[in-house]
Parts: C-alpha cells; structure tokens; sequence
C-alpha cells in the first residue's frame, strides 16, 4: 500500500516534460544562449561566454518551471553536425532557430539551413521561434529588419525556382501554409541576458499544446 | 500519438489486484487450516458456543486467537462500549463472563489458531515469491496485508485489539515471511539476473535507448 500511495503522490504532483532543441548555424550563439538560460532559471550558473567552444554533439539544459521542466537540447551548428538535426525532430516539442543577426555575409547561408528545417514534415505542428542573437552588438539587424531579409530571400529563391522549374512551387505553398503551429522572431542578447525571459516564456506557453 | 502518461511505472490496477490476491490467499490458507485443526484439538463445547470450528469469527475475530472473551459482558451495552464486569464507584464489585459459565475461554483454541497463523504467513511467503517477485516490495505487502487484518479484524469484534498474544503471534508472523521471502526473491535475482524491461515513452528513447529498470 506505500507504493500505492507514493505512487498516487508522484503521479498528483508531476510535472510535464517537453523537449526543445536549439539549431541554428556554427557560431549563432545556441550554446551562449544555454548557458545564459541555465544561469537564469537554475541554482548553478552555466558556462562564461568566453568558456564556450565549437558543439560536438550535443549540450543539454534542465529549466525546471513552477509546473513544466523545459529539456534543452543544444545540437552543434557546423556543417558535418547538421546530419544529426533530423534525429531529434520526431520528439521534439518545440524549435529555437537563433541566427547571429549582426554577420550579414552569412545569412544567406542561415536562410537556406532554415528553409530546410521549416519544410521537414515533422516539424509543421511544433512551435518554432526565431532568434535574432547578438542584439547587444550597434550593427545587429532587429526583428523587423530580419524579417525583410528573410522575405526578401524567399521571394528571390521562389523566383529563380518558377524561372528553372517551372510551376512546381504551389505544392510548396501548399505545405507552408499547412504549417499550423506558431512561427516568431525574437531578438535576444546571449551575452547580456536581454530577451531571454521573454524567449522562454513563449517557449513555457505554446508547448502546452504541442504534441505529446 | 497515443495518450502518453509520463514516464512512470507505477500501475495502480497491478498494485491493487496484487493486494487483493495476497488477502484473499492468505485468508483462503487460514480457511482450510483452521476448522479441522480446531475440531481436532479445541474443546468441543466451547467451540459450540462460539458457532462451530468453521465459524467465521475463528479467523477473523483476534479474540479467538488471543483468548479473550467473545460475550460481552452486561446486557444493553453498545458494541463499542462494552465492559467486562460490573463497576461501582471505580471498583469491581461482580464479575461478568467468568461467573456465566457460558463462554469459557479455551487456550488450546488460541494455540491452534496462532500455530494455523504461522503456517499461512509460511504459506505467505510462497505467494509472496510467485506474485510480488521484488524484494523491494515484499516488506510493504507483507505489512499491507497486516495491515488490511488488523482494520478488518477491529471491525468484525469491534474492539481494537489489546492481547499481546496477539499483537506478538502477528508480529512474528510477519516477521518471519518478510525475512524469508526477501532471501528467497534476492536469491533469485542473483542467479537469474535482472529483467531488463518495461514500456517507455518515445520521448527518453532519444537518451536511454531502450535500457531501463526504474526502482
């Protein structure tokens, strides 16, 4: 009968796990951003700035919220560990996609690596944030600025595709506009901490009713 | 997605039905043991008047075993309330049951039911080794079903038991099936190994990959 009982005393008192990766491209600041989240909501502070190196792998981050524990899961961004990012989509809950809005050359690149995780069939139902990093820099893009760019980039691909392929790009409509979860841009600071409440909050509020 | 449940391995429908099983075994051992015995040993006018060696009250009632009296005292007394005797300004002035002649206390039958107690608890340890195989938990089944007695036993006589026969024949009791039974099951678990099984959400297998035994 304790079994029983502290079984029914676990089961009244849980509390519900959901997992959230983090993507983006090598040196967008994803494993920053961890440590920055991992000093702000746990006992023990993550890494310095400076103590963080290239990902190999995975890193992974526990926040544990009033009635929800938020898993991170950290994936490396360089080109060779881009091939692990579809493991994780069958279980995830949640995708933070952070860009470094201040390296402009790159961000061709970003958009094409982002296009790639937007169409992946597994991730249509599953919240997806946007996050602009590096904000405390002068010369950062903002929100509404990424948000032309990314326009801008999609228009031009979709126009050099109809020119090549012809009318092929209305199934691919077809599938963005399936996409029924919420897709948003923040603009954070890893460094500074600026955002990154916010961040996980509309994390905390719209993985609720992502998929078990 | 099927409904998932979070990663726990509790079952509440096992644990019950395991507690129901191990109750109804014990008391079924205690049924087949006790009426022979006592219409062998007991005396038999006694038993008479309690109903009979197969009288329900021989297991379930811890006066039987403990030698108390069944009868209450004096007429017009409440179940709850009963005392043995007459009482007059703190003192005890006349007897009750003793001086009836009815309802004379047989110590053999105490000893047989107490010996019948024993052989269930062994019998105990079997069910205990078939049904709850984990060491871990044959101390809390063991006192879960010593438990469910006792509730059961202080409803049926309406009286909390006071015998330290009693409380000492169960003590042992359970004593005596929760030593054995747990060498028995680790003896076990030491020659066949560990069963590496039991269902997980797909959430843990991107971290555990199919290994788990939660305790």
């Amino acid at each position: 009968m304790y079994h029983l009982l502290k079984g029914l005393h676990e089961y009244l008192t849980r509390k519900e796990e959901f997992s959230v990766i983090i993507i983006g491209l090598d040196g967008a600041g994803k494993t920053t951003f961890l440590e920055k989240i991992k000093t702000l909501y746990n006992d023990t502070p993550g890494l310095e700035p400076s103590q963080i190196g290239p990902t190999v792998g995975q890193n992974m981050g526990k926040v544990s919220l009033p009635s929800t524990i938020l898993n991170f899961f950290d994936l490396g961004g360089q080109r060779g560990m881009r091939s692990i990012w579809h493991r994780y989509y069958d279980d995830c809950h949640a995708v933070v996609y952070v860009i470094d809005a201040q390296d402009r050359e790159r961000l061709g690149e970003g958009w094409e690596v982002f296009d790639s995780v937007l169409s992946a069939p597994q991730i249509l139902n599953v919240p997806l944030l946007l996050l602009a990093n590096k904000q405390d820099s002068p010369d950062s893009l903002s929100t509404t600025e990424i948000r032309h760019d990314y326009d801008a980039w999609d228009r031009h691909r979709r126009e050099c595709a109809r020119r090549r392929y012809g009318e092929d790009e209305d199934a691919e409509l077809e599938r963005r506009r399936q996409r029924i979860a919420s897709l948003d841009v923040m603009g954070i600071s890893a460094l500074n901490g600026q955002g990154i409440r916010e961040a996980v909050d509309w994390l905390f509020l719209r993985v609720q009713n992502s998929r078990r | 997605m099927p409904p998932s449940r979070h990663p726990t391995s509790w079952d509440p429908a096992l644990l019950i039905s395991q507690i129901v099983s191990m109750q109804t075994l014990h008391y079924l051992v205690l049924s087949i043991l006790v009426p022979p015995l006592l219409s062998l040993f007991a005396e038999r006018s006694a038993l008479l008047y309690e109903g009979g060696a197969a009288n329900v009250g021989m297991i379930m009632d811890w006066r039987e075993m403990a030698g108390k009296p069944t009868v209450r005292g004096m007429p017009g007394e409440e179940r709850w309330r009963s005392y043995y005797g007459a009482w007059s300004g703190g003192r005890r002035v006349g007897g009750g049951w003793e001086d009836s002649g009815v309802g004379r206390i047989d110590p053999t039958r105490g000893w047989v039911i107490a010996i019948s107690w024993m052989i269930a608890c062994t019998a105990d340890i079997y069910f205990l080794y078939t049904l709850i195989r984990r060491p871990r938990l044959i101390l809390d089944f063991a006192l879960t079903l010593v438990f469910i007695h006792l509730v059961l036993t202080t409803y049926y006589s309406a009286s909390i038991p006071n015998s330290l026969f009693f409380w000492f024949i169960l003590v042992a009791g359970s004593a005596w099936t929760v030593i054995v039974a747990e060498q028995l099951c680790v003896k076990r678990e030491m020659t066949e190994g560990l069963v590496v099984s039991h269902p997980r959400d797909e959430d843990e297998e991107m971290e555990l990959g199919g290994v788990s035994r939660s305790d």
